[in-house]
């Protein structure tokens, strides 16, 4: 039954996955980069979490290397996802705000897909509608995109039209994001974008209908409904028959809100964990009640043990096929998620810990046991790695360095950035963010908004819940870090000022 | 193929409704497009905002088109009375009347659908509302010449939206045809 269940979609995506042939023998290795889009790694055991909301990322892991301090270098998909991609950090890379449809004209060739263009054979597929935009940027860098409904249930964005193949970005922008609105607010067509949306939200109730059993708060969305285990099978069948060298990306929807864990874990959390009640932050834009974000983090860890037991499947696969000899599996995140200091979610301007702590979890071709860097490493450190481990060969424009265990060394005091510019205009110099520092056990964090400027310091060994804000008896280090911040800032802004 | 034509509304009646159609379904497009023009500065270069503007008028041509066929093909398939007679007035009411209610629509839909009240709202009193402004129209010759003179400044703007949306659907197939 559930062989049948995956035949069309294998079906689907089969005259795709020959593309994955790979190059000539060159002996090199291959790539297969997994994201998780949203998780928080502090919603992992295998970062302290007190619930195992992933047996079987922790089951890999034992085969791995964890990379127990990974920031991400932005707080959502958009710039999380180009600076994981292209090895440069938010003010490089100019992908700022949530509808960006890409990098900066001058960063399209700095990214992972051109790096490795003329030794691998390539395939991206984002289920994230957004992200999904800088896979057409790349296009030319591309062998294969899958669509990013790919693997969907429920297929309804028009942006993935082949008349639109020459123009998705635009085309995304003006129909998927803006005639026709996919949830909240006003669409631009009068008559017929609230008629169709009206239309999807019937065939959605009868979705969560007909899966009601299996998904009793309803399905998985990305905008689009979808099936965990459609998912799984689907990147399954994609990767099946991959030779190397090949350079695989999948970023995956889940565990981003909406939470819809499967009716085995629906409820299962419930009191079992009660997280640290912090002060509501003054720029938290909902103000959620602490009761309203515990029930939202616990339906989260469900949702994640519920995606954990189908990305068990393809951790499995990824094991029997022998793939995990041949190729450098990456899994991590974009950005994290947090359910705190009156935000559940990610878009926010905050900056916290489950915010920017995101797991990084790399296999290295043929790895036995397991490894643990402790040393604080960036999103933007992923690129270098792999140009350096596999094409002997580190481009000098990015901004990350060598990870530790593929070629760096361990720095402890290292100054890792996180950016949020989401009001920022892409051509403009910073001047509406927040930026966070995180150099050694430290974190010095500013919001600079036109309604509110602060600093905010922490010490994070003493401190992890980040509750004791030290700024305001500025201790050395503080300032220290303030004037590098500062530096960085003018050094970054200097080519967009008049 | 006369007994075809005799069943649709005459063009000088077809022409004012037009006119209406265009000024509701490009001005609420173009509202849409001015709310995101802030975000788009934020990221697009100008020539990509010019590309989503064409985009969003050429469905704005395609989607008055496409209603002015559904009134059409009312008028053509049910009795002359219902909506063919007096075309001018009733589908200025009905484009009035369903425009407002979706407008009411597009606020009220979220996540899932509406619930029965809204729903009820939503087309009950639109009904209602068309019911009563027939009623009305039928009997006062006053309304039926205020509408008219009111329809008759509305023509004007099928002088600048349908060019606006011919260039845009022109611009839409040049970005992915060629």
């Amino acid at each position: 039954m559930k062989l049948a269940a995956t035949l069309p979609l294998a079906y689907c995506v089969s005259p795709l996955m020959n593309q994955l042939k790979g190059q000539s023998d060159s002996g090199r290795f291959g790539v297969i980069v997994l994201v998780f889009d949203a998780l928080s790694a502090q919603n992992l055991s295998l970062y302290g979490y007190p619930l195992h909301t992933m047996p079987n990322l922790e089951k890999f892991a034992d085969n791995a290397t964890v990379y127990h301090r990974h920031y991400s270098a932005a707080t959502f998909t958009i710039p999380g996802t180009a600076s994981l991609l292209s090895g440069l950090y938010p003010w490089s890379h100019r992908a700022l705000t949530l509808g960006a449809g890409g990098v900066a004209r001058q960063h399209i060739e700095h990214q992972l897909f051109a790096m490795f263009k003329d030794t691998h054979t390539s395939a991206g597929y984002s289920q994230n509608k957004y992200s999904d935009s800088f896979l057409f940027q790349f296009r030319n860098f591309l062998d294969t995109h899958f669509p990013s409904d790919a693997f969907d249930h429920e297929k309804r964005m028009l942006y993935d039209l082949p008349f639109f193949k020459k123009d998705r970005q635009i085309a995304f922008s003006s129909f998927d994001d803006n005639i026709f609105h996919s949830i909240e607010g006003l669409d631009s067509s009068l008559f017929l974008g609230p008629l169709y949306r009206l239309l999807s939200l019937v065939f959605r109730r009868e979705n969560n209908q007909k899966f009601k059993k299996q998904y009793p708060n309803g399905l998985p969305d990305s905008t689009d409904q979808f099936l965990l285990s459609d998912l799984v099978d689907g990147a399954i069948a994609a990767l099946t028959g991959m030779q190397v060298p090949s350079l695989a990306y999948f970023h995956f929807h889940p565990p981003h809100h909406p939470y819809r864990p499967t009716g085995r874990y629906s409820g299962s959390l419930y009191s079992i964990f009660a997280p640290l009640e912090k002060p509501v932050h003054a720029l938290a834009s909902e103000k959620r009640s602490y009761v309203n974000m515990r029930r939202n983090r616990q339906a989260y860890d469900e949702y994640l043990l519920s995606w954990d037991e189908e990305a068990g499947r393809l951790f499995d696969f990824l094991w029997s096929s022998g793939l995990l000899d041949k190729n450098y599996v990456i899994i991590t995140s974009d950005h994290g998620e947090m359910f705190e200091r009156g935000e559940i979610g990610h878009f926010t301007p905050l900056m916290y810990e489950p915010l920017i702590h995101i797991p990084l979890i790399i296999s290295q071709p043929g790895q036995t046991g397991r490894k643990d860097v402790f040393a604080p490493t960036s999103s933007t450190d992923i690129l270098p790695s792999l140009g350096g481990q596999i094409l002997n060969s580190v481009p000098d424009w990015v901004e990350g360095v060598l990870l530790p265990g593929l070629g760096g060394k361990e720095d402890p005091d290292r100054s890792i950035y996180t950016i949020d510019a989401k009001q920022n205009p892409a051509f403009a110099p910073l001047n509406k963010y927040s930026i966070a520092l995180t150099k050694g056990q430290s974190r010095l964090i500013h919001y600079k908004y036109p309604e509110y400027e602060q600093f905010e310091f922490y010490d994070l060994e003493k401190d992890p819940e980040e509750m004791n804000d030290l700024y305001p008896s500025l201790p050395a280090l503080a300032k220290q870090m303030q004037e590098e911040m500062v530096q960085k800032l003018d050094e970054v802004n200097r080519p967009y000022e008049k | 193929m006369k007994t075809l034509t005799n069943r649709l509304p005459r063009p000088t009646e077809i022409e004012p409704v037009l006119g209406l159609l265009f000024f509701a379904i490009f001005t609420w497009s173009i509202r849409g497009f001015l709310s995101e023009l802030p975000s788009f500065l934020l990221y697009y270069n100008l020539g990509d905002i010019f590309g989503v503007f064409s985009y969003m008028m050429a469905f704005a041509l395609l989607e008055s088109l496409i209603i002015m066929g559904l009134l059409l093909f009312i008028a053509f398939i049910f009795p002359e009375k219902w909506l063919r007679e007096k075309f001018a007035h009733k589908a200025t009411v009905i484009v009035l009347v369903a425009g407002g209610a979706m407008i009411y629509l597009q606020n009220i839909l979220t996540f899932q659908l509406p619930s029965l009240k809204e729903l009820i709202l939503g087309t009950g009193v639109p009904l209602l509302t068309l019911i009563v402004l027939f009623f009305l129209l039928a009997r006062n010759l006053r309304l039926q010449l205020i509408l008219e003179n009111i329809l008759e400044r509305f023509k004007i703007f099928s002088y600048i939206y349908v060019p606006l949306g011919l260039i845009g659907s022109f611009v839409v197939i040049i970005r992915n045809v060629l």
